[in-house]
């Protein structure tokens, strides 16, 4: 059975950058994966960029994952599951949609809570406007979260990161934390670590 | 739910030269181009910067996408391949809380303007219409 990864974080965030890293990083494990990208707007651009670089991308299109397409994205995870058997699928969700809702499509088709991870991008660089203009999606996605992963380490001031640090400290359940920049070519041992934790057959 | 907020505005545009440039040239300008984009939609009260996210082409193997997420930082982009080119081909798909499609173009045509007089570099593009697809793009509706 596929293990299951959830990659929200808000639109711009920086999703699909840790996805392409952590592709490159599983294949190397000789692990099948499987993405499913949802994009709004009129013509999906992770899409044609993650297939140009020759990954296998499962697209919705014409709608929002967490909305109207939501029944398509269960079809979508029981049809790789069946055809193509994955050990891992990662999900990106449109940086718009409310992660909660997706999981709740995880949980319908009986996923075992042990086989879904969920990541959150956090961007330090626009805290503050998540905190002034969107502390419910915020809120919401740090509740569902297993991992945060507060990226754009290079970009950010120290201001900006601790105000995430308050953030996470204030969310409802104990949140693992990692400080990343996704520009950088490999991933610090710890994060390495607990990759490969996730990852291999009984991991987690 | 929140892209009644941040509606996504999608444009196909396509720039031409005179003369063929390589891609690296071509996301200098890109970027060039954007970013005055960034500055000049950004003016104003309450507006807030989703994505403004470019995908351009020459051929299959030659290729950047270019991304804006926040006013102060400059354009990135990830070129792949180093195609020559006169006319490069580019899908735009901005997400910026508190403007809607007019303002886009609005501003597009004035950073068209600018550019063609700096750079020489002419821009055509369209805006691809928003097809409902079913989802809800105002927030009460019932
Ligand atoms: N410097 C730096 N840039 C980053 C980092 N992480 C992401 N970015 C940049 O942030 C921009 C947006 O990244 P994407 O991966 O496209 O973001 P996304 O969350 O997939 O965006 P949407 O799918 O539109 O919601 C790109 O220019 C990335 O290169 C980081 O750690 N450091
Ligand atoms: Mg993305």
């Amino acid at each position: 059975m596929s293990k299951v990864f959830l990659v929200s974080g808000f639109l711009g965030s920086g999703k699909t950058t840790f996805i392409i890293k952590l592709m490159k990083y599983l294949s190397k494990k000789n692990l099948k994966v499987a993405l499913i990208v949802n994009e709004l707007g009129e013509i999906g651009i992770d899409n044609q960029f993650m297939t140009q670089l020759g990954y296998n991308v499962w697209e919705l299109f014409g709608g929002c994952i967490c909305c109207t397409l939501s029944s398509n994205l269960e079809t979508t995870l029981q049809e790789l599951e069946e055809n193509y058997q994955p050990d891992i699928i990662l999900v990106e969700p449109s940086g718009a949609a409310e992660p909660k809702s997706i999981y709740d499509s995880f949980l319908n088709l009986d996923i075992p809570v042990e086989n879904i991870h969920n990541f959150l991008i956090l961007d330090p660089t626009r805290i503050d406007m998540f905190v002034e203009i969107l502390t419910p999606l915020l809120t919401s996605s740090l509740n569902i979260s297993d991992t945060v992963l507060i990226n754009k380490l290079d970009l950010a001031e120290e201001s900006e990161i601790e105000r995430c640090k308050s953030v996470i400290s204030k969310a409802d359940k104990d949140l693992t934390a990692f400080f990343l920049d996704f520009h950088n070519e490999d991933y610090p041992e710890k994060f390495r670590t607990f990759i490969d934790r996730l990852v291999l057959p009984g991991g987690e | 739910m929140y892209q009644s907020e941040f509606n996504p505005v999608t444009i196909e545009m396509q720039m031409t030269l005179s003369e063929e440039a390589s891609l690296n040239h071509w996301a200098e300008i890109s970027r060039y181009y954007f970013n005055a984009y960034a500055q000049e939609i950004t003016k104003g009260e309450k507006i807030y910067i989703g994505h403004i996210k470019v995908f351009a082409t020459v051929n299959e193997s030659s290729y950047f996408k270019l991304s804006i997420f926040k006013p102060t930082i400059p354009a990135e982009v990830d070129i792949q391949g180093d195609a020559w080119t006169s006319k490069l081909s580019l899908l735009v798909n901005s997400f910026v809380y508190g403007i809607d499609e007019e303002t886009t173009m609005k501003v597009l045509e004035s950073v068209s303007e600018k550019m063609e007089k700096e750079f020489m570099v002419k821009t055509k593009f369209t805006l691809k219409p928003v097809h409902m697809h079913g989802h809800h793009h105002h927030e009460h509706d019932h």
